[in-house]
């Protein structure tokens, strides 16, 4: 036989064996069909333990964030309202001690005379 | 043994010391149950190291933030009693004779006193130093409705301090009418 003959002889088309399309559409079915039961429960076994050890760790971490954060809002709100107390109070000594600065026009319009001293 | 115990007594002494938070320009404040007791509005603000640490933790980068943080960044403590009354003469200014006995002696000294009869009120402003170094700050005053007593330990800038008034959203509390009477010079053409 020559190679060209061979050649066509082995290129040649063959139908597949019989029920091989049957076979091969119902293996793709129950590949892609849902997952056995028991690596289902044991999936969202793990993902339930996941989720707790997260949360164990992780939420007296938030908490205490939490807490410093609102410990922090109240000291500095009682900083500042200290602060505004204290310069209130010095502020009010202050103005009993130095006379108000009293301010005149000059004729002129353009000069300003003030006078600030102690009553 | 004796001498055992005298090192015990000495050490104990030595972190007594150490851990108190007792400072000399910490003012002992006395119990005040009794100024407390008719007053109709009270604020009693007690901030110690830890917590002016931890409040300035947390301020923020803006204006009036930054400028409290600098104030307080060398303080260690502030404490404020404030106490206001719906009459006159409802609290006994005996009470406060404790906090002046304390005022008039040691390293404090009086930096500033205002008296008006007329309004029945005085303010004074003590300075706690320590050789040329301000070490402390004392304001008391009195009025016919109102007693306050400050006391802010650490080295505070007076006019830094003076400044923080109408900030942080809170407005002005102008007292008196001097306030309203006092103007800024201003050329105007």
């Amino acid at each position: 036989m020559n190679p060209d003959a061979r050649l066509r002889n082995a290129l040649a088309p063959v139908d597949p064996p019989e029920g091989f399309a049957h076979r091969v559409r119902a293996r793709v079915a129950r590949e892609a069909g849902p997952m056995p039961a028991a690596a289902s429960r044991r999936t969202s076994r793990w993902l339930a333990i996941a989720a707790m050890v997260t949360a164990v760790l992780l939420g007296p971490l938030a908490f205490r964030e939490y807490e410093s954060r609102r410990e922090a809002l109240a000291a500095r709100a009682q900083v500042v309202l200290a602060l505004q107390i204290a310069s209130r109070e010095l502020n009010a000594a202050h103005r009993r001690v130095v006379r108000p600065v009293v301010t005149t026009l000059a004729p002129d319009g353009d000069g300003v005379s003030g006078k600030a001293g102690r009553p | 043994m004796m001498r055992r115990s005298l090192v015990m007594c000495a050490v104990m002494a030595g972190l007594a010391l150490a851990v108190s938070p007792v400072r000399a320009q910490q003012l002992q404040l006395p119990d005040f149950t009794r100024l407390s007791a008719g007053a109709v509005d009270v604020v009693d603000v007690s901030v110690d190291q830890a917590l002016l640490g931890l409040a300035a933790s947390f301020m923020s980068s803006g204006t009036d933030d930054k400028e409290i943080k600098s104030l307080i960044s060398s303080l260690k403590g502030i404490y404020v009693k404030s106490f206001t009354y719906g009459k006159d003469g409802a609290y006994d200014p005996s009470l406060l004779d404790s906090v002046r006995r304390q005022l008039s002696g040691g390293q404090w000294s009086r930096l500033l006193a205002a008296k008006s009869s007329a309004e029945g009120s005085e303010t004074a402003i003590y300075l706690w130093r320590n050789g040329d170094k301000p070490g402390g700050l004392a304001v008391l005053s009195a009025s016919a409705r109102e007693v306050t007593l400050v006391n802010i330990v650490g080295a505070i800038d007076l006019e830094q301090l003076r400044t923080l008034q109408g900030k942080f959203g809170v407005p002005d509390l102008k007292m008196g009418g001097e306030a309203a009477r006092t103007t800024t010079p201003r050329r105007t053409r």
